[in-house]
């Protein structure tokens, strides 16, 4: 669609360069009125054009006198740019080289010159009163006097305003086509998609089928009321799971989809491509993911997404392998995804092989995903993560740990605290609260009291309430001696609606 | 028995009504929060199965409205993607009887509600 | 004398072609800019599957932050539709700004809020707070509302930041209705992007005049029937998807809309929150958490998305349109000015080499530039005999330019995301953009002088702005 559009305007273009280049051939003569004391050659000089053309334009020979009154013909193309020559050297303000005496043809020059540049444009060349014919012409006619007189400025101008104008019509058009065309895949879309539906749900609960009707694969072959199919199949897929789950796989298989599948996955436009794993990973065709093996680290972020989050459903045995990879990059967005794409399996690998990685991105993967799926025999590696330089690790070991909620690895983060910063305190006074320590109470009490934030302060003392009936005592005691501040963040830790 | 379904999930709806109808339950669907609401006041239910992300009235308001304003004792199941552990301790907070979480298998729907309607 | 005339006839003549040639040449490389990031855009997000993510619990917590002040009528309905987004981890936090209707009573009494003792952090200074409530009620566990005392839009975020502790927050207008997974497209741009820190993203402001709003959702989308508005469709589609998508990709936004924006909360008040005393508060943000990330050398992006995720009702009044405008002016005008120090500092970067001189000439000095032509024009009339066909092929090149940008505008939000389904709804847009450089842009110019003037004298009022909100039981006429 959109060539078509482009073929349009350059044809546009090409159409009306041409004309006017021809508009510009068949140019028009100005006439020029004989004043007294004027000759041939002075004329000559004045417009710079060849004495014998003008001769020959006007049909005498080297022996006519010219006389005043008398109309003589010059060609307009010719005088075009030699009158922006005469400009200059007017504009130069020195004494007109081209002109010899002071004729009045020149002071009719000089004079409108001024009168033009006071209206403000310095680009426009002359329309002295002699070149405006006093016969009659048409708007027409005199357009394109204007045209051939004109430089290149204007001419752009005049260019580009045919150009829009062309294309905002062009523009139309290209809206409505597209409109009836969506119009039209509506239309084949609705007509379909309810009983599709019902098909498809059909085959979830008829306990004989395993055949589908002919009919429907020949619908198929469209690709319009394949793509219903598939996504409605799909959907549905997306939110089942057991025996349900396999049968619209089956019904996936017989209905001759995977086929489609699998060409989507070698398609060369990567979004058909990303679309075409996504159907292969749902559908758990194995045999395809040498396809997706290539992408896995693709510079296309979207495409190495999906082709990771495809590789997981398709290799239960070990989904995470592209982590091995020292160059891959896993951003925040793709760890999401591949949450969603592990539960799917229900077969989480040990992340202790990569905890260690020195792939920044890997490894704080691997701390995230150790905290989620508790995988308590990795604390020691998460753990020793809490020395490392760089703040974003250890903020992910911090969390880790806090989502482990083991007790053991609390000393560490104690003695972390008084090195960090807010954030990072923040994050371990979180991850000691979940750990449901009483040992951890002294440890709050001196937060509470002693520091300096107020969100710290707030924090702890939500973590001694949290300790049931040893912490709350301890709250309590310190409320009853503490200053009003103290006072203030004791009751609003313990208000559990906040 | 009547069962009503709030989900706006058109294949779902399809999926899980095809299920109970099979047990020889009668199953409404609604799909959203005040259709369900005013199903509730007019019809005589014997359990509500909601999704928790319902256009105008959620899930959690639904169950609150049921519980606190209509005062009605029915069976309450929640259906819903969000994981999230303190959504579900909300929703049971507020009276639901049971969470299933999507994916699903409809034959885990199935037998849950068959449970709860054998405790009534 | 004569000659004082003539260099002044020159530098203006000139000066004015000069410069009507640097905007002209500026709108198109933006518009092919922002025409390659939207196609870059929209093949990405064409088949994410938004729905598996919005349950994740570990997408980062989000505070909605929503200032009001005498929103009376609709307050009870926009907070619910803040209440029912589809996002995992969020909270919502009204702030009445010591508002002098009964916005407050409505809202305790509707959501069963009591009051709660809360420790009140002031790590931005603001007016104090008289309160912080709490519903009773498990099902609104969602929100938290402060009362304080009336300190303006800037100073009631700032307390919304001062009690909210997650790590993002979303500054928005509170009664703009928010698609349901605006949060989740909000946050992806953040989460992509493991190179820089992503401290700010914006998304596209749609105008919800005349749509079908039912319980705080947007159930029919309609091109407004106020004349009014639809030219401000016209102006926002072609701002937003021309403009700020341009921006985005030279990281040089100046300015996400204080309708709908995302920001990351430590950079914010690292920077300082919201500043006060300035109506252009969005804007000056921006522009300082920019400045902070620069002097601290770190490396930061602030991106923009054209997904359509906030409605909002727009002036349909001329004069509601020019308080307005003129604020928007002021606004400008108080941020440049105070960051001036970025004008052509390479050491700002794209902000100080583009960004900032980009809104100095041609946002701010356009409406002053165009007035001098016009009396330049009625001068040159007055005086001599101007060169009538230059003049109208001019005219009636800018006139086209302007034209041709407004259909491409069209043309982009049709191949995008085509809101308006109905076709002759993109005919009234191109309508519209016929006679918007006749009638809506001289007007835009006008209240552009008059923010000029009023910047001048120092009036730094917020003018009052009267919206008539989405309630079914409201009659819109017209």
């Amino acid at each position: 669609m959109k060539h078509s559009v482009c073929i349009f305007f350059f044809v546009t273009l090409l159409f009306l360069q041409s004309y006017l280049t021809y508009g510009q051939e068949s140019s028009v003569f100005i006439h020029h009125v004989v004043k007294s004391d004027e000759n041939v050659s002075q004329i000559s000089k004045f417009y710079n054009v060849p004495e014998d053309s003008i001769r020959s334009w006007n049909s005498f020979d080297s022996n006519f006198r010219i006389l005043p009154g008398m109309k003589l013909k010059i060609r307009k193309q010719l005088i075009a740019s030699n009158q922006l020559f005469i400009k200059d050297k007017l504009a130069s303000d020195t004494n007109p080289v081209v002109l010899s005496d002071k004729s009045d043809s020149l002071k009719n020059v000089q004079s409108s010159d001024f009168k033009v540049s006071a209206s403000g444009n310095d680009y426009l060349p002359l329309l002295s009163e002699s070149v405006v014919a006093d016969n009659k012409q048409s708007f027409y006619e005199i357009f394109l006097h204007f045209y051939s007189k004109a430089n290149y400025l204007i001419k752009t101008i005049l260019f580009l305003n045919l150009f829009f104008l062309a294309s905002v019509i062009s523009m139309l058009i290209v809206i409505l086509n597209r409109r009836l065309k969506d119009s039209y895949i509506d239309f084949r879309r609705s007509k379909c998609q309810d009983r599709y539906r019902d098909f498809i749900t059909d085959w979830l609960y008829e306990e004989h089928t395993s055949f589908v009707p002919e009919s429907l694969l020949l619908e198929l072959r469209d690709w319009v009321n394949r793509d219903v199919f598939t996504s409605e199949l799909l959907s549905l897929h997306a939110n089942l799971t057991g025996d349900s789950a396999d049968k619209l796989v089956e019904l996936f298989q017989l209905a001759g989809l995977k086929k489609y599948s699998i060409r989507k996955a070698s398609h060369s436009s990567w979004n058909v491509k990303a679309k075409g794993f996504r159907e292969l990973a749902q559908m758990k065709i194995k045999e395809e993911s040498k396809l997706i093996s290539k992408y896995l680290n693709s510079g296309n972020e979207v495409l190495r997404i999906e082709a990771q989050m495809a590789w997981i459903q398709l290799n239960p045995n070990d989904p995470l392998s592209f982590c091995d990879d020292p160059e891959v990059n896993l951003t925040e967005w793709g760890l999401l995804n591949s949450l969603v794409a592990l539960k799917k399996i229900d077969a989480v690998p040990d992340f202790r092989r990569w905890l260690s990685s020195s792939n920044k991105s890997v490894a704080l993967f691997a701390l995230k995903m150790s905290g989620v799926f508790k995988q308590f025999d990795n604390i020691d590696l998460v753990t020793h993560r809490l020395d490392d330089i760089d703040l974003d690790i250890r903020h992910e070991a911090i969390c880790a740990l806090g989502k482990m909620a083991v007790p053991s690895p609390g000393n560490g983060l104690r003695q972390l605290f008084l090195t960090e910063g807010s954030e990072n305190k923040t994050e371990i006074i979180r991850s000691l609260i979940m750990m449901s320590d009483s040992s951890n109470i002294p440890f709050f009490e001196e937060v509470l009291l002693t520091e300096t934030e107020i969100s710290l302060r707030i924090l702890s003392a939500r973590g001694l309430v949290s300790l049931d009936s040893v912490g709350e005592d301890r709250v309590n005691s310190l409320y009853k001696e503490g200053d009003p501040v103290l006072k203030t963040i004791i009751i609003h830790a313990k208000d559990e609606r906040i | 028995m009547k069962i009503l379904v709030c989900e706006d999930d058109f294949m779902m709806i399809k999926a899980i009504e095809h299920k109970l109808k099979s047990e020889g339950y009668l199953v409404d669907v609604v799909t959203d929060g005040n259709q369900a609401i005013e199903k509730i006041r007019q019809g005589d239910y014997a359990l509500v199965m909601t999704d928790l992300l319902m256009p105008f009235v959620g899930g959690l308001e639904l169950i609150n409205t049921i519980r606190n304003e209509l005062l009605l004792k029915m069976p309450i199941i929640v259906l819903s993607r969000l994981g999230n552990e303190d959504t579900i301790i909300e929703a049971f907070k507020l009276g639901a009887d049971d969470y299933i979480t999507k994916p699903f298998s409809p034959n885990e729907v199935s037998i849950r509600v068959k449970r709860l309607l054998i405790k009534r | 004398m004569y000659e004082l005339i003539k260099i002044l006839n020159f530098l203006i003549e000139n000066g004015i072609f000069v410069y009507a040639i640097a905007i002209f040449i500026s709108y198109i490389v933006m518009a092919i800019l922002s025409g390659t990031e939207m196609i870059r855009y929209m093949r990405k997000n064409s088949f994410v599957d938004y729905s598996a993510i919005i349950s994740s619990p570990y997408a980062p917590p989000v505070t909605i932050l929503a200032p009001a002040y005498n929103e009376g009528n609709t307050i009870v309905e926009n907070i619910r539709s803040l209440l029912s987004i589809h996002y995992s981890d969020f909270e919502v936090i009204v702030i009445n700004d010591g508002s002098k209707d009964d916005s407050l009573e409505k809202i305790i009494a509707h959501y069963q809020l009591e009051k709660v003792d809360f420790m009140v952090n002031y790590v931005i200074p603001t007016k104090p707070v008289r309160g912080v409530y709490k519903s009773t009620n498990k099902a609104y566990s969602k929100l938290l509302v402060i009362d304080k005392e009336n300190g303006g839009k800037a100073d009631s975020l700032n307390a919304g930041i001062n009690i909210s502790s997650k790590k993002y927050f979303a500054g928005i207008d509170v009664d703009c209705i928010l698609e349901e997974d605006a949060i989740l497209k909000m946050i992806k741009p953040i989460l992509e992007d493991s190179q820089n820190r992503v401290i700010a993203t914006g998304g596209v402001i749609r105008i919800a005049n005349s749509c079908k709003v039912k319980d705080g959702k947007i159930v029919e989308i309609n091109l407004p029937k106020n004349l009014i508005a639809r030219f401000q469709v016209l102006e926002y589609t072609r701002a937003f998807l021309m403009g700020r998508m341009a921006w985005s990709r030279l990281n040089g936004l100046l300015l996400i809309s204080g309708a709908f924006g995302v920001f990351d909360r430590e950079i914010v008040v690292k920077a300082g929150g919201y500043d006060r005393n300035t109506v252009g508060e969005d804007m000056e943000l921006i522009v300082r958490m920019r400045r902070y990330m620069i002097e601290n050398e770190l490396k930061y992006k602030i991106v923009y998305i054209p997904d359509p995720l906030c409605w909002t009702e727009v002036p349909d009044k001329v004069r509601v349109l020019s308080r307005q405008r003129n604020r928007w002016t002021r606004g400008t005008m108080e941020t440049l000015f105070k960051h001036m120090t970025l004008f052509l500092n390479p050491k700002y970067g794209n902000l100080g080499m583009l960004g900032h001189p980009y809104w100095f000439f041609f946002e701010w000095l356009a409406p002053i530039i165009e007035t001098i032509g016009i009396f330049y024009f009625i001068l040159v009339l007055g005086m001599g005999n101007p060169d009538w066909p230059f003049f109208f092929l001019l005219l009636g090149f800018t006139y086209l330019f302007a034209v041709t940008y407004s259909a491409w505008a069209i043309i982009f939000e049709e191949f995008t995301f085509a809101r308006y389904r109905r076709k002759r709804d993109v005919f009234r847009l191109l309508v519209i953009s016929l006679l918007e450089p006749l009638f809506y842009h001289p007007l835009n110019v006008w209240f552009a002088l008059r923010g000029n003037y009023d910047y001048l004298i120092g009036n730094i009022s917020w003018g009052k702005m009267e919206k008539k909100g989405f309630t079914d039981k409201k009659k819109i006429t017209k």
